[in-house]
């Protein structure tokens, strides 16, 4: 079996086989769990809503608690899905197999043979891959997995970059066969693993070496693993991420969530006034719009605007960006809020929105390609998922390490969405 | 000469262990006068895999280095 599964040409296909496979069911078996579960949480959230009174109380419950705790329980299915397949692949003995295979390569670019699992997982879901890192056995070398593999381009960024590419790059032929979009979102992938093996080789150089653990692996015996002991521990690592996480998650959601919400907008009479009444959902439509604008959110997003401005961002975005931190994805919902888009047809008419936006000064488009690609940019590479920044912690035992990466982050998304910025602007519309 | 050198599918006699880490290697089976077999190499030549005392151990250029063999 052994010539087989470690080859020196087939090894490497079989195991790039084996994770798309895993990744491909882990990403097809969660996700109706994960449509119960999002439906569970509105529908009891809804619930909850219309049966207490209306007040700071519920609204507390409902927009805080109920939905982040709603953005942890999610991930749920993920996790147990990785995880049992990820002990069943080393209860079978084939996880030692794999390390053997792509150590050369690993070891190249400053990291492990065991690394690779982890780091792949990591294009489902950062933070199931951060949990896989356990599997390490040498503490820097797990540390540097940890802190590279936010870089590869989680499925919470999917909603973000589908958007973005939908309005902005045209959707061109590229080389006969391509599209220019298509080739835009496998760029962005790309540019995920090129930061993270680039930000690993310098880790590597900057943290301490310790003192350096031989290699020494045992390659164990083929055998079929035991079911039970597999769905055991995969079970203990979901309730690990939901006890752990999940507290550090759920209060940074209130947070959010009071930034966003306070101080409330009252609708004065002329708010109303214009509004016919089969324009009332608009007209709702606008007062979340007018309350998010004017909300402690609001005002640190335009407080953020010198800042953020030489990317390109204006502080519409800039107010996204404080949101989406709760988790990628949100940022679509809170620019539907902002450009207050009608409940209908969510997707094309946030995309039409966007390209109809006009800049007041100049009088041309507001978000050209040059802003699009910064703020791809700054996607891909900022930390900017809390699930993640809170499993760090629990994994590493420390706030030092999480503070590290959203530090490092934060600071290597700026400096290249600049770049990406003046780039676009200098060559690409000159 | 040392296990780096070693062909794939010989067997060779382990001779000394020289460097730092001699004590985790030597609890790994790999004493003087063990004998060992070369059963094949990764991808890119390392690790190198090895029976010894009827298990299968796998080992980078580094540790290799350290371990002197002769061919039985």
């Amino acid at each position: 079996m052994d010539n087989v599964l470690t080859h020196r040409v087939g090894g490497p296909f079989i195991f790039v086989l084996v994770l798309l496979i895993m990744s491909q069911s882990i990403f097809s078996w969660a996700t109706p769990f994960m449509d119960i579960i999002d439906m569970i949480f509105i529908e009891f959230g809804a619930f909850i809503g219309s049966s207490l009174p209306n007040g700071m109380l519920n609204n507390l419950l409902v927009d805080g608690v109920i939905a982040g705790l709603g953005g942890v329980v999610i991930f749920l299915p993920q996790i147990i899905f990785l995880f049992l397949f990820i002990y069943f692949l080393e209860g079978t003995g084939y996880m030692a197999r794999a390390a053997f295979v792509m150590d050369g390569f690993m070891t190249m670019v400053g990291l492990h043979g065991r690394s690779v699992v982890p780091l792949m997982s990591g294009f489902a879901c950062a933070v199931p891959g951060i949990m896989a890192t356990r599997t390490i056995e040498n503490w820097r070398d797990r540390l540097i997995t940890i802190m590279i593999l936010p870089f590869m381009a989680c499925s919470a960024r999917l909603p973000v970059y589908a958007v973005m590419i939908a309005a902005f790059v045209p959707n061109k032929q590229f080389m006969g066969f391509l599209t220019l979009q298509g080739v835009v979102f496998f760029g962005l992938y790309l540019f995920g693993i090129v930061m993270a093996i680039g930000s690993a080789a310098v880790m590597k150089r900057i943290f301490p070496m310790g003192k350096p653990t031989p290699f020494l692996m045992e390659l164990p015996s083929y055998k079929l693993p035991n079911i039970r002991l597999i769905v055991i521990q995969s079970l203990e690592r979901g309730k690990i991420f939901v006890s752990e996480a999940g507290k550090i998650i759920v209060a940074i959601s209130i947070i959010l969530w009071f930034l966003a919400s306070y101080p409330i907008y009252e609708p004065t009479v002329s708010d109303r006034a214009t509004t016919d009444a089969n324009e009332q959902q608009l007209s709702d439509q606008m007062i979340s719009t007018l309350q998010l604008n004017q909300s402690y959110a609001g005002t640190f997003g335009q407080l953020i605007e010198p800042v953020i401005e030489p990317l390109g961002f204006d502080w519409k975005i800039g107010i996204g960006l404080l949101t989406s931190f709760a988790a990628r994805e949100v940022m679509v919902g809170t620019l539907n809020i902002i450009y207050s888009i009608e409940e209908t047809d969510q997707q094309l008419g946030l995309i039409d929105r966007l390209k109809s936006e006009i800049d007041p000064n100049t009088g041309l488009p507001k978000y050209t390609l040059a802003t699009t690609l910064s703020l791809m940019i700054f996607f891909a590479i900022a930390m900017q998922c809390m699930s993640t920044l809170a499993i760090v912690k629990r994994e590493t035992n420390s706030w030092k390490w999480p503070l590290v990466m959203f530090g490092y982050m934060t600071i290597l998304a700026y400096f290249s969405s600049w770049l990406t910025y003046e780039f676009a602007n200098a060559f690409l519309l000159g | 000469m040392s296990l780096s050198d070693a062909v794939v599918q010989q067997k060779y006699e382990v001779k000394q262990i020289q460097g730092e880490e001699l004590v985790r290697i030597m609890e790994m089976g790999l004493t003087p006068g063990s004998i060992c077999r070369v059963i094949r190499r990764a991808p890119m030549g390392y690790p190198m895999e090895i029976k010894i005392r009827g298990y299968l151990l796998s080992l980078r250029k580094k540790e290799a280095d350290m371990i002197e063999v002769i061919p039985v």
